[in-house]
């Protein structure tokens, strides 16, 4: 073979790699990038990974533009407010105020859940009630649609006239071509990259996580409440997970005790079953200092409050949890000043600055 | 030889230019290579067989006409009467309509796996054409008027699932099979969204009255409102409620019952 044919052969074969590349002759910056998106699971007891649907795997691509839908207030009717308007990231991506307010200025009956840690729900709660304070979203991108047309949210009158938006935006269409390889939006894809963004959020490096990793000590005082926190004394585990799990929920679904007479009906709203009249999500414990106010009505303003309510205010109900009535006899926990004060110093333990974005 | 090229020099183009395709082609999708399936099995020769005869792969049309007690429905001028005695008009009727599924005359389904969202008052969605039919003698035909629960439970689909056509339920996320409403005599509005997995209305429809032999066979299809309302228990707005917005409605078990029977094959023709 001649020089020149091994070089025109040579010149081919590079060609032929090149080709299959995304796109460097048009040089189009928004191609197709399906790279994946590493989650950031810390290597600690516990930490496992979580199921992510077959039809939307995570990529960077999507994550990114899940994240600047979720801040954008194009979605909202009047474009006066986004996902987080309410799920502040200050805030735990929760809402401080009591009740959140909607586009046209309409206030909400539930307490805006933080947003972090989500898509272990998939893994430990296996029924078709997960998300929201009542279970009525039975996945992530389900949710994602509720809150877009909800009247007293974004208020928008379907979902078609946020694509359209979208569409029309000079942005969007290239950023979704990025993330799933078309410019054609669809209420699916929208869902879908919003839901890339929450289970991207990954809440795992409080000074409790810095203990566990022998980063750090803990305070005695810590020690002692994470004691009550993990044993009969306080009976916080049953619901908000033990010592093995770093969730500090149960991803279920129980009545706290908090009324005789619930006003909310909870999970009972979705299944219609009586023995689930008043029952709530269990919150997760982490991150309590920037999730105020506490409960799904956020009628507790300080973490003292929620002790105090736990320790002497649990009320009894048919539906009331078992691990909540078996203190009823001897009229509570009957903790001393310094064991609430020790349990209140474990909770805050459970604060990650850095994910707020404090540090 | 007045060759532009030599000989030589056009090998080496040749080769460039087979690499150049090679290289284009490569980044397409490898082509699915067809191998000749082995001729169907003439099922037309069972004996004395009744019912639809699709004698290779091929098209069902499907057409569905809206009914009040066999009459096609005027909507919002005319007022119905069901069996409780109920008087109403009907302003919208939209449905989903899935899991098309052939049974053939030794008892195997065959599911076309289609989902569709039918809105009476506009044509365009109520035919519709399911492609790739696979050959058979088919005895009986079931339809889906709603969604299946593995689809009603997980994830989100484009399409006619796409929960922007806002039959889907935000709140207990979920789909809302069958919605019709309109007004009852007194002025006020009444509306049924039904949906849910315990009584997914299944329409199981006998085809061995017909002997018809086709590639694109139609059926023509009757959807007989006044169905909703009786067979087998009577639904009166009055007791059993003027509204249903969730799969957990009380009266929401009983409607899903009587819309078993909605679907009525009229006619098939080849």
């Amino acid at each position: 073979m001649s020089l020149k044919k091994i070089f025109i052969v040579g010149a081919a074969l590079t060609f032929l790699v090149i080709a299959c590349k995304k796109d460097p002759q048009t040089g189009d910056p928004f191609a197709y990038d399906p790279t994946p998106y590493q989650l950031k699971i810390p290597k600690a007891v516990g930490w496992t990974s979580f199921p992510i649907p077959a039809d939307n795997p995570m990529t960077v691509a999507g994550v990114e533009l899940g994240k600047k839908l979720f801040f954008d207030p194009i979605l909202s009717v009047n474009n006066t407010q986004s996902c987080g308007s309410c799920h502040q990231q200050i805030s735990s991506f929760s809402d401080n105020r009591k009740f959140s307010m909607g586009a046209l200025g309409d206030v909400g009956h539930r307490q805006a859940m933080p947003l972090f840690n989500l898509a272990w729900a998939d893994k430990y709660n296996l029924t078709n009630h997960k998300y929201f304070w009542d279970g009525g979203a039975t996945d992530l991108e389900r949710q994602v649609i509720g809150p877009i047309i909800n009247p007293i949210e974004m208020a928008n009158p379907d979902v078609f006239s946020v694509i359209a938006r979208l569409q029309k935006h000079s942005e969007y269409p290239n950023l979704f071509r990025r993330a799933f390889g078309s410019d054609s939006i669809t209420s699916v894809k929208l869902a879908k990259a919003i839901a890339q963004f929450e289970r991207s959020l990954i809440s795992s490096n409080s000074n409790f996580d810095k203990a566990e990793r022998r980063e750090r000590l803990r305070t005695e005082s810590e020690r002692n409440g994470f004691i009550i926190f993990s044993t009969e004394k306080g009976d916080c585990f049953h619901c908000h997970g033990n010592a093995g799990s770093p969730f500090f929920t149960d991803f279920r679904f129980h009545n706290n005790g908090l009324e005789e007479m619930p006003k909310d009906s909870g999970l009972m709203r979705i299944t219609m079953r009586a023995e689930d009249f008043g029952l709530m999500k269990t919150p997760t414990l982490r991150n309590l200092s920037f999730t105020a106010p506490y409960m799904h009505d956020g009628r507790f303003s300080t973490l003292m409050e929620v002790i105090e309510f736990y320790n002497s205010g649990t009320k009894n109900s048919p539906t009331v949890d078992p691990m909540i009535s078996k203190n009823f006899h001897k009229g509570g926990l009957n903790l001393t000043p310094s064991e609430k004060n020790d349990l209140l110093n474990f909770l805050l333990s459970l604060n990650d600055s850095n994910f707020v974005g404090l540090k | 030889m007045n060759n532009f090229f030599s000989a030589k020099q056009s090998l080496v183009l040749t080769s460039f230019y087979c690499l150049f395709c090679f290289a284009i082609s490569s980044c397409k999708d490898p082509e699915i290579i067809k191998i000749d399936t082995p001729p169907a099995e003439r099922w037309d020769t069972v004996t004395n067989f009744t019912g639809i005869i699709i004698p290779e792969t091929g098209v069902l049309n499907i057409n569905v006409n809206y009914e009040f007690k066999g009459e096609p429905i005027v909507f919002n001028t005319k007022n119905y009467v069901n069996a409780a005695n109920d008087t109403f008009t009907i302003r919208e009727i939209k449905h989903y309509f899935s899991n098309v599924t052939l049974i053939n005359h030794e008892g195997k389904s065959i599911n076309l796996n289609n989902y569709h969202l039918l809105d009476a008052s506009n044509a365009n969605t109520t035919s519709i054409t399911i492609t790739n039919v696979p050959p058979g003698n088919y005895k009986s035909v079931s339809i889906l008027l709603g969604v299946d629960s593995v689809r009603n439970h997980s994830g989100l689909q484009e399409g006619a699932l796409d929960p922007a056509w806002s039959m889907f339920w935000t709140w207990n996320t979920g789909y809302i099979f069958f919605r019709i409403n309109g007004l009852i005599s007194n002025g006020e509005a009444y509306t049924f969204d039904v949906g849910g997995d315990k009584h997914a209305p299944y329409n199981v429809m006998d085809l061995s009255a017909f002997k018809v032999k086709s590639i694109d066979p139609t059926f023509n299809l009757g959807l007989d409102i006044n169905e909703m309302y009786q067979n087998p228990e009577v639904y009166s707005f009055k007791t059993d409620g003027f509204s249903i917005h969730s799969d957990t409605d009380p009266g929401v078990n009983k409607m899903g019952r009587n819309m078993k029977d909605l679907l009525k094959i009229k006619s098939i023709a080849p």
